[in-house]
């Protein structure tokens, strides 16, 4: 196409969408809406995430050392423990440190503190929390630890107290996992589809245009690419709109997500700010491209004048 | 430059619109079809624009068979034509200007030519005070005028003008008659469908009579006579 011609085209598709304002307002509301859905699919999926995560990263396993269980023994097995790929994390509470945390926690408890004194020797265990990288993997870790070898050591395992909170755990996200993939996937295809009608609404109730341009001589491609250009027009106001819509939700609704998961929910306003020109640009390709394809293939029927 | 040789056309419903027409237009005639509504004028017209083809026999126009051509070689075969509908065919959202500029952008002419000829077109019809009104906001006639307006801004060989003067008062449509014969007289081939007696009568050119589809008179300077 020469680029006089589109120069013609892109000025007769813009003149054709201010033309049909109300069309095109109709039209831009209904990608807007898609794309509201398809972000909020986006966000729920990533709280969803975060919200797994953060009840995943509660989840530890605790091994408790005999008393006479001299450190460096400890270090070696944390040691040990921190070689596993599964590990995320180990952490070591001395006796002494424990005996200093069960007092901080208690200080206001007199008869608590007293029959501690009573005692005259530290009664509380060395301890180390493990975190496994995924909760599948704790049972593997158990098993580690089960070794002949460090048998002498180790007094007790609370894994099997805390063995069916974590089996439902994993079982519970597993699931909302899938239910929120398939779900996301039907509202897309929904939302989609919605698009689509819409356009090819929108091409229908301008279908005698179709034929009078195909009859005065105009080309397949000079006649589809002024609808093309308001397909284009639609999807750049329609991802606009929803930017506009998204933001101050955002802002509302961010700051109460992160006090709710107390400091390991991610703020979805700094994600949505730091990623600004990613979602701007993602927004802009989706709803550009549904606008476009929509047009193009609503507008095929009509050519065959 | 028009060559029917045994066309029909048949639509769904076994509804024979046109049957074994045979009839040459030469280059630079002036030719009437007359005969009522439904005797098969507007058919014969579409075929020769290719908005359909016929169902049997062979059309020929400018030297092809328009009966087997290609789709893609469609818009070229139309920008050789013009064409004043019977229902105007204009763009709703474009003014009179743009009807009329859109014509002449899809001939890929410049925007220059664009620029000096529309004033002259929509004189020429009369419409120079319409041109940046939309269709709705003009009555039957004036947009019939438009549509001729159209048809001639891409300077066409064949224009075919069909029921061009059914929303005008005489004295419009005798103007429009002596404005398509001296478009004819520039040489460019005319073919006029009408069933207004009047302006066939005072043409005094050929006339190809229709009925039922099929021609029942060809007479050189004839009259209206049905």
């Amino acid at each position: 196409m020469k680029s006089n011609s589109l120069g013609r085209v892109i000025k007769f598709g813009a003149t054709g969408f201010w033309r049909n304002i109300w069309l095109s307002v109709a039209t831009i509301i209904i990608i807007t809406l898609c794309l509201l859905i398809f972000s909020s699919l986006v966000i729920l999926n990533t709280l969803t995430n975060t919200a797994i995560k953060s009840a995943q990263d509660k989840v530890d396993i605790s091994v408790y050392f005999k008393t006479l269980v001299q450190e460096p023994q400890i270090q070696s097995i944390v040691y040990d423990l921190e070689e596993l790929p599964e590990t995320k994390s180990v952490q070591y509470i001395s006796r002494k440190q424990a005996l200093e945390n069960f007092t901080e926690l208690h200080k206001d408890n007199p008869v608590i503190l007293e029959s501690l004194e009573e005692l005259q020797e530290n009664p509380l265990r060395a301890t180390i929390n493990i975190k496994a990288n995924d909760p599948v993997e704790y049972p593997s870790l158990v098993s580690f630890l089960g070794q002949e070898k460090y048998q002498p050591f180790i007094e007790k395992i609370n894994y099997n107290d805390n063995k069916p909170v974590i089996d439902k755990l994993i079982s519970i996200s597993n699931t909302v996992k899938k239910v929120g993939l398939g779900v996301s996937a039907v509202f897309l295809i929904i939302s989609l589809i919605m698009v689509f009608n819409t356009v090819r609404l929108t091409i229908y109730s301008r279908r005698e245009e179709i034929e009078i341009m195909k009859l005065v001589g105009a080309t397949n491609w000079y006649t589809r690419w002024p609808f093309l250009i308001e397909g284009i027009l639609y999807g750049f106001f329609a991802s606009v709109a929803s930017l506009l819509i998204l933001y101050p939700i955002l802002r509302q609704i961010s700051p109460r997500i992160t006090s709710f998961f107390g400091g390991y929910g991610q703020d979805l306003l700094a994600y949505f700010v730091s990623h600004l020109w990613m979602i701007i640009a993602l927004n802009m390709i989706v709803a550009i491209f549904l606008g476009a394809i929509s047009s193009l293939i609503a507008i095929r029927r009509y050519l065959k004048v | 430059m028009i060559k029917f040789q045994n066309v029909s056309k048949i639509y769904p419903g076994d509804i024979a619109a046109l049957s074994d027409i045979n009839l040459e237009i030469k280059p630079g005639e002036f030719v009437s079809i007359v005969g009522q509504s439904g005797a098969g004028k507007t058919t014969l017209a579409r075929l020769i624009t290719a908005e359909g083809r016929p169902t049997s026999g062979t059309l020929e126009v400018f030297g092809q068979d328009v009966g087997k051509m290609s789709r893609r070689f469609f818009p070229r075969h139309r920008r050789k034509i013009g064409v004043v509908f019977q229902d105007f065919k204009l763009l709703p959202k474009r003014t009179i200007y743009e009807n009329v500029s859109f014509a002449m952008e899809v001939c890929d002419m410049s925007d220059e030519i664009i620029k000096k000829d529309i004033p002259h077109l929509l004189g020429l019809v009369g419409l120079s005070s319409k041109a940046n009104q939309f269709p709705q906001e003009l009555s039957g006639g004036e947009q019939q005028r438009a549509s001729l307006a159209r048809a001639l801004a891409h300077k066409p060989k064949i224009l075919i003008a069909d029921e061009p003067t059914g929303n005008l008062d005489s004295l419009m449509a005798q103007d429009i008659v002596q404005l398509l014969l001296k478009i004819n007289h520039l040489g460019t081939t005319v073919i006029l469908a009408t069933h207004n007696k009047d302006i066939v009568n005072r043409a005094r050119k050929r006339v190809i009579a229709l009925k039922d589809g099929k021609i029942t008179s060809d007479k050189e300077m004839g009259g209206y006579n049905i």
